[in-house]
């Protein structure tokens, strides 16, 4: 009896294989009804939409009905459509900024212009956000003339001021310290006497004004300017303006004030390099640190 | 009752393989669930019942796919008739039989179905990164999914 049955079993199983067998050599043998094809074609387009992007899609839209292929391309061109649409938004993004970025420059040179001094524009092209009031580096190097100690300003809108000076010159950039790095000082002159005082940077916004006379013509806002007593600067440049006076902190009969720089360091994204032959003690800064 | 069970798992795994492929392939390759499900139900399921689960799935890649209509059909249909043979001669409840035996048939499968594709359609289907990675990942996953099966037969009676 157990035999029969399993004999049983085996010969359904032979059958349902026979007919599963038989249905999928069919269905691969004979050519689908457009029917099927369109059903086929909307089913896996609903399910698995990104079969179709490839470059089977010619083959994968054969024998479908006009309306439904083109339901279908419809579909598949809206999809590429969107793309494209994104990247035209990202172009304009790219657009707008380089016309604005191309107002500001054409803004620049027209000051430039108006500038006493020969020079060379050159971009920011690294700064670091840990001692951002230090240094920067620029693009411009030995090649393009930059030499070592040479005056550093900058504009922004009709304001024009000192940034610092070039520290270190390679051949196809060159590093810049800053007014507001701890290691700057220079001599910088106020006032219809042009009084001298000492700037030096603080390492951070602010700027120090030390050796201040008590009796100085000097009050909040006041703009201080490089001293023609500067070896590095030429005279005039604006450095920045005073922002507080410590009347109080007196230290041998001279007073501290904090200076706003007329630049702010943040904004900074092209520098002036002036093009100034300095006295001949300062042209070789080997022999001058011997 | 078992009958609803097994539609229902039918569907289920179908749903899972839909969204398991069009959510979470690795590098555009996802472990074919289906598959290892087919032969996971071929060692388990009386052979008519394994061989219907085994055609219906084939028939739903078809459906999906762009490829020779009726092409999975015919190997799902034909994988499923060679576990239920083997399976007499192997013991498959282990996991490194089923290890192996899911790394030869999805190879085979996988040049099958180039084959028939080939014949009937003209076109090449041959993604190499599929042969040489599909076959691994479907063995490496063989053993949870026939867990999980054997969970639902055994212990919960679905199927």
């Amino acid at each position: 009896m157990n035999s029969f049955r399993t004999e049983d079993s085996q010969n359904i199983t032979k059958i349902v294989l026979g007919i599963y067998l038989s249905i999928a050599c069919f269905l691969l043998i004979f050519p689908s009804s457009s029917f099927v094809y369109s059903a086929r074609a909307l089913f896996s387009y609903v399910l698995y939409p990104s079969l179709d992007y490839g470059a089977k899609s010619e083959f994968y839209l054969r024998n479908i009905p006009k309306n439904i292929s083109n339901l279908l391309e419809t579909d598949q061109e809206n999809r590429r459509l969107s793309v494209l649409v994104n990247n035209n938004i990202i172009a304009l993004n790219h657009a707008n900024t380089l016309i604005k970025e191309n107002e500001r420059l054409v803004k620049l040179l027209d000051l430039s212009f108006s500038f006493s001094w020969d020079g060379t524009w050159a971009r920011i092209i690294n700064k670091s956000p840990n001692n951002c009031y230090s240094s920067f580096f620029i693009d411009k190097g030995e090649n393009h003339g930059i030499k070592v100690n040479s005056t550093v300003i900058a504009a922004h809108g009709a304001k024009v001021g000192l940034v610092g000076r070039v520290f270190e010159v390679y051949n196809k950039f060159s590093k810049v310290v800053l007014i507001t790095d701890n290691r700057f000082s220079s001599v910088g002159v106020f006032g219809r006497d042009e009084t001298e005082s000492l700037i030096s940077g603080a390492g951070k916004e602010l700027l120090k004004m030390r050796h201040i006379p008590i009796k100085a013509d000097i009050a909040k806002n006041t703009e201080v300017f490089t001293s023609r007593t500067s070896i590095l600067f030429p005279q005039g440049i604006s450095i920045g303006r005073v922002s507080k006076i410590y009347s109080k902190k007196m230290v041998m009969n001279f007073i501290v004030a904090d200076l706003f720089p007329t630049i702010s360091i943040g904004n900074i994204k092209e520098v002036y390099i002036i093009n100034r032959e300095l006295p001949r003690e300062l042209r070789d800064i080997k022999d001058l640190r011997k | 009752m078992k009958f609803f069970g097994n539609i229902f798992v039918f569907i289920f795994v179908s749903v899972v393989y839909w969204l398991f492929n069009n959510n979470f392939p690795l590098f555009s390759i996802a472990p074919n669930l289906l598959f290892t499900s087919a032969i996971s139900l071929a060692i388990l399921l009386n052979p008519v019942v394994a061989l219907s689960f085994c055609f219906f799935w084939g028939l739903y890649m078809d459906i999906m796919g762009i490829n020779a209509f009726g092409a999975y059909a015919l190997i799902y249909t034909l994988t499923c008739y060679a576990v239920h043979i083997s399976k007499k001669h192997f013991d498959f409840d282990m996991p490194i039989p089923q290890i192996i035996l899911v790394f030869v048939l999805s190879v085979l499968a996988f040049l099958f179905y180039q084959l028939l594709s080939l014949i009937f359609t003209d076109i090449n289907p041959l993604r190499l990164k599929s042969l040489l990675i599909e076959p691994i990942v479907n063995s490496l996953l063989i053993p949870f999914v026939f867990a999980i099966f054997y969970y639902l037969r055994r212990k919960l009676k679905i199927l």
